[in-house]
């Protein structure tokens, strides 16, 4: 056994030492490349990150215990959507569709029907004069009873609300080539009172 | 040489180390934080490249404005577009394809909003 002067290090100890600050210092860099751009500040995003997620810094970091499935529509040709709810963990209330292209989601930050009583994605391809695809999903408070969707030719869809009161819409192909896109929706409470109406453009 | 040997092998962790930084993915912002958007206003992102490729878009705004997020080929054409009041966050099935990020404010009122996308990093030396 080589004993040791008192403050003498042990080469490989320093050794160790060196190479756990380099690599330290490299994960620091590397983490702040992550969270900072190279050219402007990111910003720092009411809601955050998916734990583990492939885009760790950038998606809403959803509290997953308070996820809940609203329904799974079929939207023909083997396609399929999911509709559910989750609250970030920063208090947000979020609403998701996951579909074979994508998933999108829309969050709020004083809950759902605070400021109207549905809430809903608009998700198109093509564009941004002509869609090719185009899809109304969304959620109805519980004091609606029925959805209508208004079109831009003036016409109206009389929704399917699903028990949780969800609703999926899809444009036709005679539609989208006319382009007759959504404009709004009309929710009715009971006894088929019309309660709101809410509108957005039809169009990118 | 057990010196040599010991500055050798801090090089390599320290090329390492660089190497992994190098690589990193990031997050970008292209508008805002705190932007005011006027009606029909938008801002876009660079293209990405092989080196580096969009991932998803975000737009974080207010619950009671409306906007859009969506990915431009190089054509111009959109593609995944995702409209909703609130912070709207969009994924891609695939990102193996030139695009550029782009948030729109296409409502009537305006407002404060930040636009900023996740960018995965690939070896492209």
């Amino acid at each position: 056994m080589r004993l040791r002067k008192r403050g003498e290090v042990k080469r490989p100890t320093l050794f160790m030492a060196m190479a756990t600050l380099i690599v330290g210092l490299g994960l620091a860099v590397s983490y702040e490349s992550r969270e900072s751009p190279s050219t402007k500040a990111a910003p720092r995003p009411a809601a955050a990150r998916v734990s583990g997620s492939r885009s760790a810094a950038a998606s809403p970091e959803l509290a997953i215990e308070t996820k809940r499935q609203l329904g799974v529509f079929d939207l023909g040709k083997g396609r399929r959507i999911r509709i559910s709810t989750a609250d970030t963990v920063d208090g947000m209330a979020c609403l998701i569709e996951e579909a074979d292209d994508g998933t999108g989601s829309s969050c709020f930050d004083n809950g759902f029907f605070a400021l109207r009583k549905t809430e809903f994605l608009v998700t198109s391809q093509g564009g941004p004069e002509q869609f090719t695809a185009l899809r109304v999903v969304g959620v109805a408070a519980p004091s609606i009873r029925a959805v209508t969707l208004v079109k831009t030719d003036g016409t109206a869809v009389q929704l399917q609300l699903n028990s949780e009161r969800a609703f999926v819409y899809e444009s036709s192909s005679s539609d989208l080539e006319a382009r007759i896109y959504p404009t709004g929706l009309r929710l009715y409470g009971g006894s088929r009172k019309l309660a709101e109406t809410v509108t957005f453009p039809p169009a990118g | 040489m057990r010196m040599l040997t010991t500055i050798l092998l801090l090089a390599v962790v320290v090329l390492a180390a660089l190497g992994g930084a190098a690589r990193a993915d990031t997050v970008y912002g292209y508008a805002g934080p705190g932007e005011w958007f006027s009606p029909g206003e938008g801002h876009g992102s660079a293209y990405d490249n092989l080196c580096g490729k969009w991932v998803d878009n975000n737009f974080a705004k207010p619950s009671n404005a409306w906007g859009l997020v969506t990915f431009i080929n190089t054509s111009g054409g959109w593609s995944y577009t995702q409209q909703a009041y609130g912070y709207i966050f969009r994924t891609l099935p695939n990102h193996q394809w030139t695009k550029k990020l782009h948030c729109k404010n296409n409502s009537a009122k305006t407002y404060q909003g930040g636009c900023f996308g996740f960018r995965r990093a690939y070896s492209c030396a």
